[in-house]
């Protein structure tokens, strides 16, 4: 008697070409900017200027132009595999961690958004800017070293878990500035 | 963002320290510049002004104590990836600023030996100077040259008077080392 077929064959993804380039830039180092963005804000195209400008305008992108940090690129989460495989790859936890140097004055910014639960995290390295899909938590801290010479300086760990790595857009020009919020950007 | 905002905190310090004694005064970075009489060339300290001109800020004695700095010298460092760099900057600069401070003063006003002289000097020296442009500016004295004939030939060559024996002039070696953004310099005076 033959069975209907009941499990798909194979479950594997579509992957996609390899890309590859013997002379490629490579992209450099350091979390040199950072975003909040609320999670109701979807980007159509993250390199978009205009996108960023529209959120930033409405309060809800925050943009923190200048720091300094690292991502970790994620502690892989593995789960119990079925059949011959032993486990497989379900998720990773992400940390991100950075510093911005405009201390006094942002105190209560980073008391509120530690409370928040509401906001997906973008940062930006030396050409590329990555948005993750979720919403993080943001731990803040401001500690002081014995060292007359250090900098008091915000240092923030951004948390979040997600299936997939961050992927990586070009960086919208003229977003990562200093400016106010006055609803303009010049 | 220039070293004599730094040198005129430190004398601003300098006149709180001595404030006691009436008659002081203290001026910023002046240079060494040649004056001719006849075929006499005498070289001696002053400041130079915006308007071009010089100020002498050297030995006089209508005052009790005068102090003028000098820059003898300046050095830049780079220290790559420092945590105080941000956004895409690759570092920090820092100017290592070699300096003197000459110190005239009448003894029989300021009844103080020169060693004693040169540790409220030490005291006017304080770090944590808030300065605009200078992420830090730390001010380390090195040496203090206390012989006031030795310092008086080399700063007013060719002068046609003599230091007498109750006035002292010393000179203070000092270094200042500022770190600083270079994106964040104030050029306003350009």
């Amino acid at each position: 008697m033959a069975y209907d077929v009941y499990y798909p064959g194979g479950c594997a993804s579509i992957i996609p070409d390899h890309y590859c380039n013997d002379c490629e830039q490579p992209e450099k180092g350091r979390i040199s900017s950072a975003a909040f963005i609320k999670d109701s804000f979807e980007f159509n195209d993250p390199s978009d200027p205009n996108e960023w400008i529209t959120g930033i305008q409405n309060k809800e992108i925050i943009i923190i132009p200048k720091t300094n940090g690292s991502f970790d690129g994620g502690s892989e989460v593995e789960s119990t595999g079925y059949g011959r495989v032993a486990t497989y790859l379900s998720g990773y936890n992400f940390q991100a961690i950075f510093n911005d140097p405009n201390y006094k004055l942002n105190a209560d910014f980073y008391n509120a958004i530690k409370n928040s639960r509401g906001y997906r995290f973008a940062y930006v390295t030396e050409t590329l800017v990555h948005v993750t899909t979720v919403p993080v938590s943001v731990v803040p801290k401001n500690p002081v070293q014995d060292d007359v010479t250090s900098d008091v300086v915000w240092n923030i760990t951004v948390k979040w878990s997600d299936k997939n790595l961050p992927i990586p857009y070009d960086v919208p020009p003229g977003i990562f500035e200093c400016f106010d919020y006055t609803g303009t950007i010049s | 963002m220039k070293i004599n905002d730094v040198t005129l905190s430190i004398n601003e310090n300098l006149k709180d320290v001595f404030s006691k004694y009436p008659g002081i005064v203290f001026h910023g970075i002046a240079e060494t510049v040649l004056k001719k009489q006849g075929t006499v060339e005498m070289y001696m300290p002053a400041l130079f002004l915006d308007s071009g001109d010089y100020q002498y800020v050297g030995i006089d004695n209508t005052f009790t104590m005068i102090g003028y700095h000098k820059l003898n010298r300046l050095s830049t460092s780079f220290q790559l990836n420092s945590v105080k760099s941000y956004g895409r900057k690759e570092g920090i600069y820092t100017n290592n600023y070699s300096l003197s401070l000459f110190l005239y003063y009448d003894r029989k006003k300021i009844k103080l030996f020169p060693d004693e002289v040169y540790l409220k000097i030490i005291s006017a020296l304080q770090n944590g100077m808030k300065i605009k442009g200078f992420n830090s500016v730390i001010a380390r004295i090195n040496e203090v040259i206390l012989n006031s004939q030795q310092v008086f030939q080399k700063e007013y060559k060719g002068v046609d008077f003599k230091l007498p024996v109750e006035k002292s002039i010393l000179e203070i070696g000092y270094t200042v080392e500022g770190t600083f953004d270079k994106d964040c310099l104030d050029n306003c005076r350009c």
